[in-house]
């Protein structure tokens, strides 16, 4: 214990020391306290009052009027844009803002303003109204004049010039006045003129049509100049993105920190082969050149997220590299990089190298797996043996690490209960079983026993007492496994029952002095500690508590055992991937180069080539991906990490533009 | 096949579906409407609005404001998202939209021939149009001298062509033959609705024709409260009522004979779905009918929602925006002039 309190505190590991204060303010100086503690930028504000409707808060008018601010500078900025003006940014923000006076003079400008808007509107409308009389006279005395001769006019009427303004209100006085004249004595022709929009000119004319039942003769001409339209309203469209993730609870232990390291390293075991693993080193290392490059371009949401991960990427590779060189392969194809291989045929034409096998006649190959295997008969069930072992391996020793970091989170918090009634009986119940078995995989590469570790650990359990027979692998075993059992069936309840009795007793013996407080004063707040005692002053409901210890206690039982088989896909997927790649190199490549055509050999190398980077370089990295994560989230960080925590979001006036984007 | 509509719905019409049910989840609820109804202010109503979905509409609006101005722009709203269902909608799905809104197209023309009558200037005419219901040549409307004319320059055009047939007569528009060309209108409208709902099947002919049928029969009831005391025949009232419905045929004969409300009541009663309604009121009384009839819409109208895959959904939500639209209306006014103690008299809770 002593060397674990002198250990130095890790930097990364917790989030930073932060302080619940509570600020008492007078009134009439709340608003510059407020503004100066934005212009820092330090403080995040909880609200006090949030189940109170907006008008049952204190400043609820001073907010109204901010509304009313904001809505005006608003109108300003609009109105500044549609002029094509850009409007100045100020570097050094104002000192001490008087909000009274910029609210008196803002609302004057915006006087002056909507004024100014309808004089210039009433301005642009004459205008317009005098250009359209003048082309309706150019056009219109142009067909009059060469419809002179054929019509026998005796009145000519010039009527109004209507102009069109908006969408509907083009027909109705026009045609009044054409009903009104109707049933006049005259006979001859009458003639209207008038200006429309071109769109509507094919309505016009059918509803004309329609109006004097076919008596009419339409004419029209497209005028050079176009009238201003009014100014159209635009609406700008914002698409808010909601980007999910999980913040660590307040000063839990951060599993990044061991993340960093561990999820590239088990993505390597999945991935493992030094071929391809260079491949990946490249795109890691093109990417990190051009980092200033593409920095400050927009990729797209594929190329951002590659991007973003590009050192965890070149981790990725390094690693792959690593493990390709101990599982000896490069492209599926292994290497005798680290010298000659430890075994050679029985005679020199090999002739039973596939039945009888080879034999070992040198010290075992120093660096990873014997490039003997491949092709061997008994290559599978060799290499599958060995990577199921590793997985368990690598799982158990992931787990212990996450339990021993829960350890340390129930160290800091100081719940001692925590670590005596949740940390201890977990170690041990996962230790003695799947501990045990970790010891017995060990020993078995050690002793290089025959004894079946299937039946080792069912035989445990289910005939504890009988004589191990051929599943023994050192002295004391049996004694041993019996020993190791016990403690785990003991862990079990000693996980289940203790705790909630004890919170219980805590709970009471807290509030025993408390409850006669409460009948002097109903005023007086009796929370004067910070929030967590807030919630106990209700009743402690011992069902409930206990019924989440059981689930807790339940549900790490069952996990131990399917946790501990979820590993196993360290060795699924870089049997997946050899398999693949083998395929490929034997199927494709060597299919290819047998046949002495020069076009069959590019056509094999082609696919070769594209089947590598699309299925084994884009599809296997994004699935080794994906499981190494799943397995840091589920099996590694469920035993310790709650993730409930909330980003640190101050006041700060300096960051208020970059939100708004 | 009805019941396998799971298959195929959401080719075309899984998007719209998933937004109209995102915009239902924004309609106002019960604990909104209360602190609606205790703003003493319209500014403090648009206080309150600016945290819901319709901030942004009312954010720029100047600080006297007016009833109008609310429900303008929260009408701006619910056109907005229609718009963008129906431009995304394919067929039968964008037909059946442009079917929601003829009702109001035809209470559109209705209003401008009205006003018209009564010398009102267009352009005010038309500012007072709901937005859904607008067509182009809308406003030449304004020339028409009698329904003839009107079918023949403008509605030949636009979708409502067809439920003129019934009505077309040379008689000059007064107030009373114009009631009866939108109660004709919209039971033409209401029948080719149906007949449409029921051609597509499936649960969408199910829910739209109940809603419809319900739609019918309010309708009947308001028409036959409304011209008690009038000197419309019995026989003109009951062709105004639709083929359709719970109250067909029986029940209309019934209807067409009353000549006060207890006889409706009394006509009513016998069928058990509209028995609730009445119950509500005690005798001799008419003026909370609206009330409790709009309460059963919305009841129906909320059900609709309960059952996926059919188009019915779209038909709810807008109706359900439309009694949110009314509820604001009616809060708005009630501040505005002062009579608080009122609020509840109209106002339906959708949630």
């Amino acid at each position: 214990m002593d060397f674990v309190n002198k250990l130095p505190p890790m930097d990364f590991l917790r989030s930073e020391e932060m302080t619940l204060v509570q600020l008492i303010i007078p009134v009439e100086s709340a608003h510059r306290a407020v503004s100066y503690l934005g212009e820092l930028g330090l403080l995040q504000f909880t609200d006090l009052n949030a189940d109170k409707s907006p008008f049952q808060r204190t400043f609820v008018n001073q907010v109204k009027r901010c509304g009313e601010i904001s809505r005006k500078l608003r109108f300003f900025k609009d109105q500044i844009s549609k002029a094509g003006m850009v409007s100045p940014i100020h570097s050094s923000p104002q000192p001490d803002v008087d909000l009274e006076e910029l609210e008196i003079q803002l609302s004057e400008h915006e006087h002056e303003l909507i004024e100014m808007n309808a004089n210039s509107e009433k301005l642009r409308q004459t205008y317009n109204e005098l250009l359209e009389f003048k082309m309706v006279l150019q056009k219109a005395g142009g067909f009059l004049v060469s419809g002179q001769h054929h019509t026998v006019a005796q009145e000519r009427e010039l009527d109004e010039n209507l102009y069109s303004r908006d969408n509907y209100a083009d027909i109705p006085s026009f045609l009044e006045q054409e009903t009104r004249l109707g049933p006049s004595n005259e006979a001859g022709l009458r003639f209207i003129s008038g200006i429309i929009c071109k769109s509507k000119a094919l309505r016009f004319e059918r509803m004309i049509f329609r109006a004097t039942r076919g008596n009419m003769l339409f004419n029209q001409a497209p005028t050079e100049k176009y009238a201003t339209d009014p100014m159209s309203v635009e609406m700008v469209e914002k698409i808010v993105f909601v980007v999910f993730f999980c913040v660590a609870g307040y000063q839990e232990a951060n599993p990044a920190v061991y993340t960093v390291i561990t999820f590239p390293f088990l993505f390597a075991v999945m991935f493992g082969d030094w071929g391809h693993g260079i491949c990946l080193l490249l795109g890691a290392i093109i990417l990190i050149a051009c980092e200033s490059r593409l920095g400050s371009r927009k990729l797209g949401s594929f190329m951002e997220m590659a991007f973003g991960g590009r050192y965890v990427i070149l981790l990725m590779a390094l690693f792959s590299i690593y493990c390709g060189l101990i599982y000896n392969e490069f492209f599926s194809v292994p290497y005798h990089i680290f010298g000659g291989s430890a075994y050679k045929c029985r005679d020199a034409t090999c002739r039973d190298a596939h039945t009888a096998g080879l034999i070992k006649y040198r010290d075992p190959y120093p660096f990873g797996v014997d490039p003997s295997w491949r092709g061997s008969r008994s290559e599978l069930p060799f290499l599958n043996s060995l990577k199921m072992k590793m997985s368990i391996l690598l799982g158990v020793a992931q787990m212990n690490l996450g339990i021993i970091l829960s350890y340390f989170n129930a160290r800091f918090f100081g719940s001692s209960l925590d670590i005596w009634y949740q940390f201890v009986p977990q170690m041990i119940f996962l230790n003695s079983l799947f501990g045990y078995l970790s010891l017995l995989i060990v020993i078995k590469w050690c002793t290089g026993s025959q004894a079946d570790l299937y039946h080792v650990m069912i035989y445990m359990f289910l005939s504890p007492t009988e004589d191990l027979g051929e599943n023994q692998l050192f002295w004391g075993q049996k004694p041993l496994q019996m020993l190791l059992l016990l403690l785990a069936v003991v862990a079990v309840p000693w996980m289940l029952f203790p705790k909630p009795f004890i919170l219980r007793k805590l709970h009471l013996e807290r509030f025993q002095g408390r409850t006669y407080g409460i009948l002097d004063t109903s005023d007086m707040d009796l929370d004067v500690e910070p929030d967590s005692a807030r919630h106990h002053v209700d009743e402690f409901n011992f069902s409930e508590v206990f019924v989440h210890q059981m689930i807790h206690s339940i549900e790490f039982v069952l996990e131990a055992v399917s946790n501990t088989a979820s590993y196993l896909r360290l060795w699924a997927l870089s049997l997946a991937h050899s398999e693949l790649s083998t395929v490929f190199y034997e199927k494709v490549l060597l299919l290819a180069w047998g046949f002495d055509s020069i076009l069959i050999r590019l056509v094999g190398l082609a696919v070769f080539a594209f089947a590598t980077a699309f299925i084994l370089l884009m599809m296997e990295t994004l699935s080794a991906f994906l499981h190494a994560l799943r397995l840091h989230w589920v099996e590694f960080q469920n035993k310790f990490y709650h993730g409930d925590g909330y980003k640190f979001r101050p006041l700060s006036f300096a960051s208020l533009p970059d939100d708004e984007d | 096949m009805y019941g396998f509509e799971a298959l195929t719905f959401n080719i075309h019409g899984g998007y719209l579906e998933a937004v109209v049910r995102g915009h239902r989840s924004s309609l106002l609820t019960a604990s909104d409407y209360n602190n609606l109804c205790q703003c003493e202010t319209l500014d403090d109503i648009k206080m309150h609005l600016s945290a819901t979905e319709y901030g942004p509409y009312l954010q720029n609006e100047p600080s006297p404001l007016h009833t109008t101005t609310i429900v303008e722009k929260c009408t701006l709203k619910l056109v907005d998202e229609y718009k963008h269902m129906l431009c995304q909608a394919t067929e039968p799905l964008s037909t059946f939209l442009e079917y929601i809104t003829y009702g109001h197209m035809i209470d559109n023309v209705v209003l401008i021939v009205t006003g018209t009558l009564h010398e009102r200037d267009v352009q005010e005419l038309l500012e007072k149009c709901h937005p859904l219901g607008m067509f182009d040549s809308i406003a030449s409307l304004a020339v028409a001298q009698n329904m003839r004319e009107l079918y023949r320059l403008v509605l030949v055009d636009t979708p409502l062509a067809p439920y003129f047939s019934e009505c077309i007569t040379s008689e000059d528009l007064d107030d009373m033959n114009i009631e009866i060309m939108r109660n004709t209108l919209y039971k033409a409208y209401l029948e080719d609705f149906y007949k449409f709902c029921k051609k597509l099947g499936g649960a969408t002919a199910e829910i739209m024709t109940d809603l419809l049928a319900f739609e019918a029969d309010k309708r009947a009831v308001n028409i036959t409260i409304n011209s008690i005391g009038t000197e419309l025949t019995r026989d003109d009232r009951k062709k105004l009522y639709s083929n359709f419905g719970l109250l067909y045929p029986y029940g209309h004969e019934e209807l067409a004979v009353c000549e006060d409300v207890d006889q409706v009541r009394a006509a009513l009663e016998k069928y058990p779905a509209y028995q609730s309604i009445f119950a509500k009121l005690s005798y001799g009384e008419s003026q909370m009918l609206d009330k409790a009839f709009y309460e059963e819409e919305v009841k129906r109208l909320c059900l609709a929602f309960e059952q996926q895959f059919h188009y019915g959904v779209f038909f709810a939500y807008m109706r359900l925006r439309e009694q949110e639209i009314r509820n604001l209306m009616w809060i708005s006014e009630c501040v505005a002039q002062n009579q608080k103690s009122r609020v509840h008299d109209s106002v339906v809770f959708i949630f």
